[in-house]
Parts: C-alpha cells; sequence; structure tokens
C-alpha cells in the first residue's frame, strides 16, 4: 500500500524552550488505522494539528499524497482540509443548529446541490446510528450522540485521512465502545484514520500499530 | 438562491444589529444629503443670480462708431465673454427713465449728459469674477474709456459662499465615508465576534474566507442601499415641506427648490454601497485568516 502520510524529522518548539514534538518520523499506508498515544502533553495534538496544517512545524517536513505541506498556499488550505477531517474530543458542533445543518455544513461549503446533500446526510447519519434525529437540535444530545454527529460531519466529505484527537475523552465506556465500533467500520469502507488518545484501553486487543509519543520524542518509530 | 439564502441567514444571526446600523447609516446619508442639498439649491440660486452679473463700460463721448465696433469685437474675442450690447447715450436715459418710478429726477437731463454704455455679460460669472479686476483695469487703459463698473463685492461674497459650501460638502462626504465604514466595520464585527464559533468550524470543514464572506459582503451592500434610498426620501419629503413653506413666505417663489438628479442620485447610492462593501471587507478580513 503507498503512504498517504510522510513526516521526515518533524520538530516543533515553542517560545521560550517548549519542546512539543522534537525530530519525529513516521509514515501512514492508505486505508491504515493508527494509533497515537501517551501521556498528556506528550505532543499527540500538536502532532495532529501540524498535519491538519492548523499550525507549521519548526523543522522537518509533512508529506500528504507525496506533496509537502509547506508548499500549500494559504488559499489552498481549504481544499488541503477537504482531504484530510478532524474529529475534536470537544466535537466542536453549533450546539443551536439541529443535527442535519451540523452534518450538512461540508457539503454545502463544496456547493452541492440541495438533493444530493439530503440524500448524503441521511445515508451518513444511519451509518452512526442517528437515523431519525435529523431535526433535533444538537444541545439536546448525550455526549456520545454529539460525538457521533462530529463523525458524520467529518466523513460526509468522504475524507481521505481522518484524524481524532481524544474523540472518546468525554464519552463513559459504552458510549466509547460504539464511537470506536463505527471508526472500524469507517476504516473497513477505507478511509485511514489516525486517532490520538491516552487510553491504552481503545487499542488493546484491536491489532492495529501504535505509536508512542512521550515529552514530544518518538518512542517507537 | 443558496447565496440569498445564506445571507439572510447571516442577517438573522443579529437582525438588531444590522437593523440598528441600517438606521444609523441612514441617519448619516440623510445629515449628508442634507447639506447637499442646501448646497445644490444655493448653488442653483446663485447661478441664477449670477448669471445678471455685467460689466458696464462707460464710454467717452463723440466716439466714432468704427472705434466702439473695434471695441467691442476685442472684447467678444475673449473667452469668458457672452455677449456685448451697446447701448448709446439716448438708449441710456430711456433705461434710466424705466428704472426710475419718479420720473422728476431725470427732467431737464439731456442725453449728452450720459455716456455711451457697452455691457459685457459672461458665460460662466463665477469663473470671470476672479478676472475681472484685471479685466477692467486693462480697459480702463483704453483711450476711449471712461470708466468701468461692476456689482463686484456681492458677486465675491457669493462666490466665496459657494467655495464655502463646496468645502462643507467635501468634509461631509469625508465624515460620511469614515463614519460609514467604521459603523458597518463594527457592526460586522461585532456580528462575526458572536459566531466565532461558527467561523471556526467552517474554516475547519474547508470553508474558502470567500464562501464565508460573500454573504457577509452581500448583507452590507444591501444595508447601504437601503439606507442611502431612505436618506434620500427622508430629504426628498423635507424638499417637498419647504417648497410648500417658501410659497407662502414668498409669493414670488414659484419654480421651487431643485432636488438631484438620477444621475447623481445614482452615484450616491453606489458611493453609500461601496462604502459599506468596504468596511464590511476590513472587519471580516480579520477573521479569515488560514
Amino acid at each position: 500500500m503507498p503512504d498517504i502520510l510522510r513526516l521526515e524529522r518533524v520538530s516543533k518548539f515553542y517560545e521560550p524552550h517548549i519542546r512539543a514534538l522534537d525530530d519525529v518520523s513516521f509514515s501512514v499506508e492508505k486505508g491504515e488505522f493508527l494509533f497515537v498515544t501517551g501521556p498528556s502533553g506528550a505532543g499527540k495534538s500538536t502532532l495532529l494539528n501540524l498535519i491538519f496544517r492548523s499550525e507549521r512545524p519548526t523543522s522537518g517536513e509533512i508529506f500528504f499524497e507525496g506533496r509537502p505541506l509547506s508548499s500549500y498556499k494559504r488559499s489552498e488550505i481549504p481544499h488541503l482540509r477537504r482531504q484530510i477531517s478532524f474529529v475534536f474530543q470537544d466535537f466542536k458542533l453549533l450546539s443551536q443548529r439541529t443535527v442535519f445543518e451540523n452534518v450538512a455544513i461540508p457539503l454545502e461549503v463544496l456547493g452541492l446541490p440541495e438533493a444530493e446533500i439530503r440524500r448524503r446526510v441521511f445515508t451518513v447519519l444511519e451509518q452512526v446510528g442517528l437515523s431519525g434525529r435529523e431535526r433535533q437540535p444538537v444541545r439536546q444530545l448525550s455526549g456520545g450522540e454529539k460525538q457521533r454527529v462530529a463523525l458524520a460531519r467529518a466523513v460526509i466529505n468522504r475524507p481521505r485521512l481522518l484524524l481524532a484527537d481524544e474523540p472518546t475523552g468525554n464519552l463513559d465506556a459504552r458510549r466509547t465502545e460504539e464511537v470506536m465500533e463505527i471508526f472500524e467500520e469507517l476504516n473497513a469502507q477505507g478511509t485511514t484514520i489516525i486517532l490520538a488518545t491516552h487510553d491504552e484501553a481503545l487499542f488493546v486487543d484491536r491489532h492495529r500499530r501504535v505509536l508512542v509519543l512521550e515529552e514530544g520524542r518518538l518512542l517507537n518509530p | 438562491m443558496r447565496l440569498i439564502r445564506r445571507a439572510f441567514s447571516e442577517w438573522r444571526t443579529a437582525p438588531g444589529l444590522h437593523l440598528a446600523s441600517t438606521l444609523v447609516i441612514t441617519l448619516c446619508v440623510a445629515i449628508f444629503v442634507f447639506f447637499g442639498f442646501i448646497y445644490l439649491n444655493l448653488d442653483h440660486f446663485s447661478r441664477e443670480i449670477a448669471r445678471e452679473l455685467v460689466l458696464n463700460i462707460y464710454l467717452k463721448p463723440q466716439l466714432s462708431q468704427e472705434d466702439i465696433k473695434d471695441l467691442e469685437t476685442s472684447l467678444l474675442q475673449r473667452a469668458e465673454v457672452a455677449g456685448v450690447r451697446y447701448l448709446s447715450s439716448s438708449q441710456v436715459l430711456e433705461e434710466l427713465k424705466h428704472l426710475f418710478e419718479d420720473q422728476t429726477l431725470l427732467e431737464g437731463v439731456e442725453p449728452s449728459f450720459l455716456p455711451p454704455v457697452l455691457i459685457v455679460s459672461f458665460k460662466d460669472p463665477f469663473s470671470a469674477v476672479k478676472n475681472l479686476p484685471e479685466l477692467a483695469a486693462s480697459l480702463e487703459r483704453h483711450p476711449e474709456v471712461e470708466k468701468v463698473q461692476y456689482a463686484r463685492s456681492w458677486l465675491v461674497r457669493l462666490s466665496g459662499l459657494r467655495r464655502f459650501l463646496e468645502l462643507l460638502s467635501l468634509t461631509g462626504l469625508f465624515l460620511l465615508g469614515w463614519a460609514t465604514v467604521l459603523i458597518v466595520g463594527l457592526t460586522v464585527r461585532f456580528s462575526l465576534s458572536e459566531r466565532r464559533e461558527e467561523l471556526e468550524i467552517l474554516s475547519l470543514v474547508g470553508a474558502t474566507p470567500g464562501f464565508i464572506q460573500v454573504p457577509i459582503l452581500l448583507v452590507s451592500a444591501l444595508e447601504g442601499m437601503v439606507a442611502s434610498i431612505l436618506a434620500l426620501l427622508a430629504i426628498f419629503l423635507v424638499k417637498l415641506y419647504l417648497n410648500g413653506v417658501l410659497k407662502g413666505l414668498f409669493p414670488s417663489f414659484t419654480e421651487g427648490l431643485v432636488f438631484f438628479g438620477r444621475l447623481e442620485m445614482g452615484i450616491l447610492i453606489a458611493g453609500v454601497v461601496i462604502l459599506c462593501l468596504l468596511g464590511s471587507y476590513w472587519a471580516s478580513r480579520r477573521y479569515l485568516r488560514y
């Protein structure tokens, strides 16, 4: 399988002397489900932010589908973000809006016809087990349901790479299992996933590659 | 259609704020339009009066018709001169008789007592007034000319008043522009700061700055258009009211006040719309940096 993502000696320092990531190199194959773990402050979120291009590395280079992220112009970032989706621990949903409206946002941005948007939203909501909840305002949902809405929004435009930063951090064990099942299903359909978590229970017995970060350094490159 | 819906939803995020902003812009534009309306009417009025500006060249008696013709021709060759009329001494006496109600004042006055006159009128009296002293002095040096007279003082004052009003209008234009950009900018910034979360999410899912900005700009442009139309309408109503009042005060006031033409109104509306677009572009840009 070809690489979808490659990091070459990536470091990120914050002033004055914070070393968030130090000389990190690894690659991710297309269709892989990769876990990144480590204690709080190990650099997991920084790593995902660099891949998402919301931050730039201090040194080193990140390649997405063979193209260095540093070569993306500002005007190209929105297009990059249509290929890389992000699932956040705090969901980042519009609580006043309905489930349908939240999930439809990426498709509206793409300017798809309304009928196509409706069709795809209904399909993805069925996939994440939220059929019939389209008109419900997000504020009325439980944490697990909110994360499923966030997941639906993240995958609705069929991204090539899905990043998830502690996606189960706010969920109880049952909801965590539900969400992880959806991740597995998405991966089975071909979506490449990088999931950052400090919770070992998420990747134990899943037989997936796990990268361990500690104080910004990769312990098992 | 989708853009209009998004613009409406943009307006719906803070309808009170957008309404207040539209009203404040209306007020600003109305103040400016009111000054412009006053300027327009004073300009119209002063041009009407200034049309009566003439230069009286009193000629020496017993001049030959050839000398008079030569002087007349040389005056007509000047670019600012619209026309030259010759009045003989007897014609001057007739004019005076028309002028005075009490004819006894002119009893015993012989036409030979009055000098013949060349009356010079100008194409643009306000431009001509600047060069008038120079022209008068050069004419007085002519051997055929006895004296040159014109109503300099009131015309200079009128010209000064026009310049002052021009300056006032320009200052008003500058202040209007500044205030509009500021008001629209602040409104957009307030409404965007309330929607920071939404903007962040839109940027995370790959919305381009244009996708976010276009409905905001559309709403601002509409606000500017509505505000300028309302302001013009308000001042037009003021004009109708003043027409009625002035008619009652001065029975000779028959023409009525003048109002802006279609082109001027179009330019004003377009100008306000452009200012609103500038204000909203300037305010929204800082929220759309990747």
